[in-house]
């Protein structure tokens, strides 16, 4: 492509020089001489050298005019626009407009976002035969309009008071709804496709961009805000609480620190929840993320809500520098032992397991009520933090309703099926919670007559919890650990066998743990009384760490990003939505949506179509705080790097038309054709000069 | 009936020179007895004839007596005496022609190989004769063309430099041939006087030719012919060379070739020089920019006995 085409009718010139070098050759007067013996001798000694002379000269010479005249006609290297603002044909055009956090980032003191919002606005501008439209793409895309429209000043105005959102962006939702929008109306319907795409091509949110969703006829033009340099960002990506986060418990803080840069950073984090306040210190190495931890003790009950910040300020995305955080601080736990067995029956299963639960009465050790499974009450599942089963009897539909209900409001359970009746428990247990927890056995009793006996485990994960608890020396300990009572246990097809967690050696799980969205159920196969574990040292610690496994989930709620929707049942009892509250954080506009509270099977579901501003949303009953939820942008977004421009527009976008600009790139661009043609002329220039100084005569 | 003289004949040049004798440096073989030391041993001889007095002989040998009687000076030749056999050899090759179109921008006109030869050997006919000796005139190209052995007559001198004066060049680079077959025309001994350019590919054979005169106990005496513009090639932007002997024509820009062609000359007249004198032969580089009669002249001094 030829900026001056017009130009290249002068390239007749380069036959100057070779005219010139005909015309302006001496005509030879003719001269007798007596012999041309010695002029034939000399010749024929300089005549090569004297040809070579002229062919480079000329060579230079012509190459010279050739290099001037294209220098004037200014080729223009790569590609053209797909979108032009010249065109005057049919068409509809589609901007869709990055917003995640990413482009937060300040790239040479200005956002990403403000080098998007002009490159978008420029395609936005009035032009007869073009009808366009908007998307903001964020974690959930929306168009400005349904249809692609001409009112494009009111594309402008709504592109004008958009911001970046603490959010990543759902790239397949925004091609589908642009796809969509760019969809032949019918069969006559042959105006120009046009998408347009400004965004900084974050490696995290568009690596798995599908194109193909597009029409075939449709130009891609990609308008990148990327910056030249990838730009060195230092990220908070979550904050957890682990372990049993109680009222005399203490218990550890891990901070995921994500360092962007090309060097390690010796990196603080300050965690502030409550009154209490704690530095954490370390080196991250580059590229990568590294988790800080320490421990961290809050001395009162209830919920604590706080922030975890970076000491360490200055780098190119500020707002993942300081991420919320809530936890709640547990009283001490209370355990909950549903069986039928006297309490004064010892030895006992459920004798051994009490005293396993509850070692001793130290401030630290749980609370054991132990009840009949005829008193059990919602309150009372509600009050416990583990239910414990132990040969319960049988239990009718009703209590194995109550005890799947717990289990959905996220309490544990621990069963130990040692009798018949425990079969027919788990099978009504298991259809009750339905898809919330899929076993990966099935129960079933023995035959009449026959029980196990002096069982001893095939195999057992070792490295796995609980079992691991036991040291390099489980191997030994297990060894002679027999079992006895218990049911006859058969796979489930499609199900985790790594639930399965001990077998025994006549092939029927020993022990089982398996988790579902909102609680965990432990299956111990087994008779302790029949059984010698409970005289074995590693009973405790056993039963301890199988404890421990149950209840700490309960610390743990798995909260969507900002953006994402949000839908979690309450861990409240006893309460409805109409005495509930939810309160954002200070940083929320004060009409900003909230969500929904509802009630749904004696639970209250908060519902939340769209997570708004990072920060700690509560549900406050009467002002005191019954739920809390840390909302952070997506950890990802802290990872700046961008797709180059080979990748978008060989790899991801195949079948497209597709242009790739750097939209961030203001200065006049750099015609690097004139430099090197004028260039080429000057050396051509200089070559014939040194021709003629090394052939003189 | 008088022959028309011929127009490369001077006299009134050359009288200055006719007093001097072309002497051979060694003794030769003549007809008659002449000035000239004979290699025939002789005594007191046989009185044969009367001879002139020139400047410079022996008084004794005038005879008086014809003195007195006449008022001239004559001396009396005796048979341990004997006259020059002396041939001139003219190169007719094309090359001998170069210099005859006018180059040069002085007033006077440049001469070319060939006329300044036939200058010469007139020149040289005429001294030859007059001092009694007899000369001949052989025209070398790449046959022997022009033969006449060696006379003292008026006539025969005549006719040679009528020959002379007819000489048309012919191109050819060769002439060892026709000295061959000089060499057998001419029995005995004498002189041959060569005046050639020696711009000839056979130019180890006509050595060759020369030293069978030498061998026969010929003195050979090699003038040379260079034209100044041959030693170096005129200024100039280009030229298309011809070449005299139908080699053809080359363009090019002497400045380019200058150096290395006057190199290319000098080499060739000093291959020459040593071929000659290797043969035995008397050499002398002839430049045709100096006037024939200063040649002649430098020629016969250092001749002259």
């Amino acid at each position: 492509m030829l900026l001056n085409p017009w130009a290249l009718f002068f390239l007749t010139a380069a036959g100057i020089p070779l005219a010139v070098h005909f015309l302006t050759r001496p005509r030879p007067v003719v001269l007798p001489i007596s012999t041309l013996r010695f002029v034939r001798e000399v010749i024929q000694q300089r005549r090569a050298r004297h040809w070579l002379r002229d062919i480079l000269t000329l060579i230079a010479r012509t190459l010279a005019v050739i290099l001037v005249v294209l220098a004037i006609a200014r080729p223009k290297s790569g590609q053209e626009p797909l979108v032009s603002r010249d065109e005057t044909a049919d068409a509809v055009r589609v901007v869709l407009v990055d917003v995640s956090q990413s482009l937060s980032a300040v790239d040479g003191g200005t956002e990403l976002f403000e080098h998007a919002r002009a490159a978008a606005a420029e395609q936005l501008q009035y032009r007869p035969n073009l009808r366009a439209n908007l998307i903001l793409a964020g974690a959930s895309p929306r168009a400005v309009f349904d249809q692609p429209s001409q009112n494009f000043d009111a594309l402008r105005d709504e592109l004008a008071r958009t911001a970046h959102r603490p959010e990543s962006v759902d790239v397949l939702r925004a091609l589908s709804m642009a796809a969509e929008m760019l969809a032949p109306r019918d069969e006559a319907d042959q105006r120009k496709r046009e998408l347009v795409i400004v965004s900084d091509f974050q490696r995290a949110n568009w690596a798995q961009a599908d194109f193909s969703v597009l029409a075939r006829d449709t130009s891609i033009q990609l308008e990148s805000v990327a910056p030249k340099l990838p730009l060195a960002n230092l990220g908070i990506s979550a904050v957890r609480f682990v372990g049993q986060t109680t009222e005399q418990d203490g218990g550890r803080v891990e901070v995921d620190v994500g360092n962007w840069s090309p060097v390690t950073q010796t990196v603080t984090v300050e965690v502030q929840a409550g009154d209490s306040t704690r530095r954490l210190t370390g080196n991250c190495p580059a590229g990568r993320q590294t988790t800080l931890s320490d421990e961290f003790t809050l001395s009162e009950l209830g919920w604590h809500t706080g922030v975890a910040r970076l000491a360490f300020g200055g780098d190119a995305l500020a707002a993942d520098d300081e991420i919320a955080l809530a936890v709640e601080v547990h009283p001490r736990l209370t355990y909950l032992l549903i069986t039928r067995q006297p309490e004064t029956l010892r030895p006992s299963s459920s004798h051994f397991l009490e005293c396993a639960l509850a070692p001793d009465d130290s401030a630290g050790t749980p609370h054991v009520v132990r009840t009949s499974p005829d008193k059990v009450d919602t309150e009372m599942l509600a009050t416990a933090d583990l239910i414990v089963i132990d040969h319960p009897g049988s239990l009718n539909p009703e209590m194995v309703q109550l005890l799947a209900a717990a289990m959905r409001r996220g309490k544990p359970l621990l069963y130990l099926a040692a009798e018949a009746t425990d079969a027919t428990t788990m099978q009504r247990l298991s259809s009750d919670l339905g898809r919330g927890i899929r076993l990966p056995v099935t129960f079933q009793p023995f035959p009449k007559g026959q029980h196990r006996r002096d069982q001893s485990l095939m195999s057992f994960k070792y490295d796995s919890r609980p079992f691991n608890a036991l040291g390099e020396n489980a191997a030994e300990l297990v060894r002679d650990w027999r079992f006895g009572g218990g049911l006859i246990s058969h796979p489930v097809p499609e199900t985790l066998l790594d639930d399965v967690l001990a077998t025994y050696a006549d092939g029927s799980a020993c022990l089982i743990f398996s988790l579902s969205d909102t609680s965990a159920l432990a299956v111990l196969n087994a008779d302790l009384g029949i059984s010698n574990l409970p005289s074995r040292a590693a009973f405790v610690p056993l039963i301890d760490e199988l404890t421990q496994l149950l209840t700490e989930r309960r610390s743990i709620v798995t909260i969507p990003n900002c953006g994402q929707s949000l839908m979690v049942r309450l861990p409240v009892a006893g309460v409805t939505s109409q005495s509930l509250e939810i309160v954002g954080p200070p940083s929320a506009d004060g009409d900003a949506e909230l969500g929904e509270l509802h009630d749904e099977s004696g639970s209250v579901i908060w519902r939340w179509p769209a997570i708004g501003k990072p920060g700690v949303y509560r549900v406050c009953q009467n002002k005191a705080t019954v739920f809390a939820i840390a909302v952070s942008a997506p950890a990802e977004e802290s990872q700046l790097d961008t797709l180059s421009a080979d990748v978008l527009q060989n790899r991801l976008v195949t079948g497209n038309a597709v242009f790739y600009r750097d939209a961030a790139d203001t200065s006049q661009p750099h015609d690097p054709w004139w430099t090197w043609l004028t260039v080429g002329c000057l050396a051509c220039l200089f070559g014939e000069l040194a021709t003629l100084l090394v052939f003189r005569t | 009936m008088i022959a028309q003289r011929s127009r490369f004949l001077d006299l009134a040049a050359l009288a200055a020179l006719e007093r001097k004798r072309f002497s051979p440096k060694r003794r030769i073989e003549g007809s008659y007895s002449g000035r000239h030391v004979s290699r025939v041993q002789g005594g007191s001889g046989e009185f044969v004839d009367y001879r002139e007095y020139s400047g410079g002989e022996d008084l004794r040998r005038v005879d008086w007596k014809v003195f007195g009687r006449t008022g001239k000076a004559f001396v009396r030749l005796f048979q341990d005496e004997t006259n020059l056999l002396c041939t001139l050899a003219v190169d007719s090759s094309a090359s001998m022609k170069f210099g005859e179109a006018p180059r040069s921008s002085g007033a006077k006109r440049a001469k070319s190989k060939l006329e300044y030869a036939q200058w010469l050997s007139t020149a040289f006919s005429h001294i030859i004769s007059h001092g009694q000796d007899q000369v001949g005139l052989a025209v070398l190209g790449s046959e022997l063309r022009d033969w006449l052995p060696p006379g003292g007559t008026s006539s025969h001198v005549a006719r040679i430099q009528e020959l002379l004066e007819r000489i048309d060049t012919i191109p050819t680079m060769q002439m060892s041939r026709s000295l061959l077959q000089l060499f057998e025309r001419s029995p005995g001994r004498g002189v041959l006087l060569l005046l050639s350019d020696l711009l000839m590919e056979d130019l180890q054979e006509t050595f060759a030719a020369l030293r069978l005169f030498r061998h026969r106990g010929w003195e050979v005496v090699i003038l040379h012919l260079v034209h100044p513009d041959e030693e170096r090639l005129p200024p100039g932007v280009a030229f298309c060379f011809q070449g005299l002997e139908g080699e053809g024509e080359v363009i090019c820009s002497p400045a380019e070739i200058a150096v290395q062609y006057e190199t290319r000359f000098a080499a060739f007249l000093a291959m020459t020089r040593q071929f000659a004198l290797s043969a035995g032969c008397d050499y002398r580089l002839v430049n045709t920019a100096v006037p024939y009669l200063h040649t002649l002249g430098d020629f016969l001094i250092e001749r002259s006995g």
